[in-house]
């Protein structure tokens, strides 16, 4: 096997003393799918941007195709046969799917011509397509395909570029099990004809289920690279984390009391003025973990915040215990032991800009237990904070350090902290564990657990259909602001059978939850 | 007053005054539709449109020249467009205040330069302008229906249409379009296939300063004959709400800005017809009652077509 690109030794160091690459090494062979994992802040994509070109190593040396280069933008690594497929997607909505494609290095007639030869342009994407059988519509605009979709364009925008080693930062995240799959055809199809894939990810299932080796960065460095037919699950996640990690969260089984929380028929309209929930109804009892699967943009967003208080609800009704939910105010639904951990911890979640002291008690300072007299008592919340970061594990120098320095997972285990310290009868986690690392996600879902057990009803949704299945009693599937099926949570489930549900393409259910009320 | 407005419809005399009225408000619209596409609106078409009267009627009578005055305008217009990027693209300031400051220093100054150079306050009206150019079309012009229709309008009327056809080619059949799309739209995206976006914007910006120039530049020279503190009088911002109602795309903006152009059409007949019993100020709010009420009409179709989708 030939090497096709080798990286030796990077270092980085930003001028804020930041040390993101330590001593990575990197051997891709032509031909391999090369998985790379790592925790976040591991220094994956410090290494891809410099890859890229789009930040310089401090040291270390890259040899591609047996040639030393450096790149000084993404330009030249796309000339010189690289392509990257973001995690986020780098596609203009509004033009077509070939517009997509070719932007940049648009046909034009004629070497001097300033118009676009969109009949060459058209030509060439219908061949490109069916040549790597990456199925999408050439004239359709983007914004009206499907994630998995959006997906093959991206791939197609860096096969038209001539690319011949293709980086994707971890394509899988928005996808469902059966576009993964898909996705996964098209890899091992551009493998056969002799591409070479560098694949970035933190699921290590998809690392054993792909991949044909794999390299482990930790704390900027290069841990180790295996053949991955050698290796298994808990020997990387070992080397990821330093130390052992359970896979599995260990639970006993559920012990659902009363219901606490009746959600019938609700509707409400997303921020455009489209009905985003169509009559959703689903109960959630004292003592069990419910969690929501479905393809993101499904109504997920809207129902936690019509529960919350953060969106009108347009009809339906909210019951909480003995109270109606619609209606009242954020304030007052807070005020009833109803826990939330939003989605977006940077923006809803956490001020970025306070310290964690003052964001572990933005819930709670009305409470004049941290009250003297009109004035926050410092000294009490001080004390406060200091218990919290113990028991939830916050990893900070003290308490006054600004929450926008944390790190994702730090940062969330604060907002965790805030939401379980009123000891919630009603728990809402919404993505609790997105973006943040394995041995945080550990801790979250214990903690979950633990408030499952204490007799909290806990409603979750995640967009990763793993995290779903590990921690849920029952599984509610959402499509289209409906939920099209609730589903026990036994052993036999399978991704692919709520994955069925997820695209729409079967209903299991009609809430016989009525009889609750 | 029907009758009067009738005879001016039945003689296409409204047609006239309505392609004359229309013409900068859809200039202008174009300039704004570019720099809103490439994602760095520019809200400045007032200040900029005010700046190139003034350049363009000052250089104009200094020179004896409309060709020279038009382009000293535009030139100004651009010019201040640059120094709006600079601002906003290089210094990171927000557009739109980058764009309020632009239309403040635009009234202010033309009034400032109009004392210091000519020492008058309201207005300047050179004796000896020679001023964009009526499109006489021999032939046609005896024609009686054809005649008045298609001869005897001003230059500038003629290079709004074309502006019109030249938008459309530039922003749907040039890469430098799909260019200027992409960089309004996901500017990472472009960015990341070696576009630059900063070089866009600044274009963007310029060929607004183009559009809102030749505005300007008709306003004192092919509309009227001098220039008048604060002439423009919101046509900049009935512009930017041509853009929305037009959805962003240069025919669309041809048919806003004929709609606008109607209702200032019929503001000015009914206005210079004597014997109205309707108050000047109410027939002057017009134009603005019909963008207030197009903008609302707009918001509600936009939102039922959003509904329709969804179901």
């Amino acid at each position: 096997m030939t090497i096709l690109l080798e990286m030796k030794d990077i270092h980085k160091v930003y001028p804020n003393g930041t040390a993101a690459n330590r001593g990575v090494d990197l051997t891709v062979y032509e031909g391999e799918i090369h998985a790379l994992v790592g925790e976040n802040g591991a220094g994956k994509s410090t290494l891809m941007k410099i890859l890229f070109g789009l930040e310089a190593p401090t040291s270390g040396t890259i040899e591609y195709k047996g040639k030393p280069v450096s790149f000084k933008g993404p330009k030249d690594a796309i000339e010189q046969g690289m392509g990257m497929v973001h995690q986020h997607f780098m596609l203009a909505p509004s033009l077509s799917v070939s517009e997509n494609i070719v932007l940049g290095e648009e046909p034009k007639k004629g070497p001097l011509s300033m118009f676009r030869d969109r009949a060459t342009e058209r030509r060439g994407i219908v061949k490109l397509i069916e040549t790597y059988g990456l199925k999408v519509d050439p004239d359709a605009r983007v914004e009206t395909i499907p994630v998995g979709q959006k997906q093959r364009v991206e791939i197609l925008k860096v096969l038209y570029r001539g690319a011949r080693l293709i980086i994707l930062d971890e394509p899988t995240a928005v996808l469902t099990p059966q576009e993964t799959d898909e996705l996964f055809a098209s890899i091992k199809a551009l493998v056969g004809q002799g591409y070479t894939i560098i694949f970035i990810t933190h699921k290590l299932r998809e690392v054993m289920e792909i991949s044909n080796r794999v390299t482990v960065i930790k704390a900027g460095k290069t841990i180790a690279t295996l053949n991955t037919k050698e290796t298994n699950p808990e020997q990387i996640s070992r080397l990821m984390v330093g130390r052992e990690v359970l896979f599995r969260v260990e639970k006993q089984p559920a012990e659902p009391k009363e219901p606490v929380l009746s959600i019938r028929d609700l509707h409400s309209v997303d921020d455009k003025g489209a009905p985003a929930l169509r009559g959703i109804s689903l109960d959630i009892r004292a003592g069990e973990v419910v969690g929501i699967a479905g393809v993101e943009g499904n109504g997920q967003t809207e129902l936690v915040e019509a529960i919350t208080g953060l969106r009108r609800a347009t009809s339906g009704s909210i019951r909480y215990l003995d109270k109606e939910l619609v209606g009242k105010s954020v304030a007052n639904i807070r005020a009833m032991k109803i826990g939330h951990v939003p989605e977006d911890r940077q923006t809803t979640g956490a001020s970025l800009t306070s310290t964690i002291a003052e964001n572990l008690i933005l819930d709670h300072y009305r409470n004049p237990e941290f009250k003297r007299g009109p004035f926050l008592n410092k000294k009490k919340i001080k004390q406060f904070a200091k218990v919290m970061m113990e028991i939830f594990d916050v990893r900070a120098q003290n308490e006054e350090v600004l929450a926008g320095s944390l790190s994702g997972g730090n940062l969330q285990k604060v907002v965790i902290a805030r939401e379980l310290s009123k000891n919630p009868k009603l728990l809402i986690a919404s993505q609790p564990t997105r973006g943040v690392d394995i041995g945080a996600i550990e801790f979250i879902h214990r903690e979950i657990i633990k408030r499952r057990d204490g007799g909290a009803a806990v409603l979750l949704v995640s967009a990763e259909l793993s995290e779903v299945m590990a921690l849920s009693d029952r599984i509610a599937v959402i499509y289209e602001g409906e939920i099209v099926a609730v589903l026990d949570n036994t052993p036999e489930l399978t991704e692919e059978n709520i994955g069925y549900y997820m695209l729409g393409l079967g209903k299991k259910h009609r809430e016989k939850e009525g009889a609750a009320q | 007053m029907w009758q009067a407005l009738w005879t001016q419809i039945a003689d296409l005399t409204l047609i006239v005054v309505l392609l004359r009225l229309m013409t900068p408000i859809l200039l202008s619209a174009l300039g704004g539709l570019i720099s809103d596409i490439a994602g760095v609106i520019n809200i400045g078409l007032e200040g900029l449109m005010l700046l190139s009267a003034f350049t363009s009627i000052a250089v104009g009578a200094a020179t004896d020249s409309w060709v020279i005055g038009t382009i000293a305008g535009v030139a100004a217009s651009v010019a201040m467009c640059y120094v709006m990027g600079f601002f906003s693209i290089k210094l990171k300031v927000d557009i739109i205040i980058a764009g309020f400051a632009v239309n403040i220093f635009g009234s202010g100054f033309t009034v400032f330069l109009m004392s210091k150079i000519y020492g008058l306050t309201g207005n300047y009206s050179p004796e000896n302008l020679n001023p964009i150019p009526n499109v006489v079309i021999p032939g046609i012009q005896d024609i009686p229906v054809l005649g008045k229709l298609l001869s005897g309008h001003n230059l500038m009327v003629w290079i709004s249409l074309i502006a019109v056809v030249f938008c459309f080619v530039l922003l749907y059949r040039t890469p430098y379009g799909v260019h200027l799309r992409s960089v309004g739209e996901a500017p990472a995206a472009a960015k990341s296939l070696g576009i630059p976006v900063g070089r866009v914007q600044y274009s963007a910006l310029a060929w607004s300063g183009v559009f809102s120039g030749l505005a300007g530049a008709y306003m004192s020279m092919g509309m009227t004959s001098m220039f008048v503190k604060d002439m423009t009088a919101g046509t900049g911002f009935l512009a930017l709400a041509v853009v929305l109602l037009g959805n962003r795309n240069p025919v669309g903006i041809f048919f806003g800005s004929l709609i606008f152009g109607l209702a200032s059409a019929v503001t000015t007949i009914v206005q210079t017809t004597p014997g109205s019993q309707v108050p000047s100020q109410f027939i002057q709010m017009i134009p603005y009652v019909v963008t207030i009420v197009a903008l609302v009409i707009f918001a509600v179709r936009k939102k039922r077509k959003l509904l329709t989708q969804a179901s």
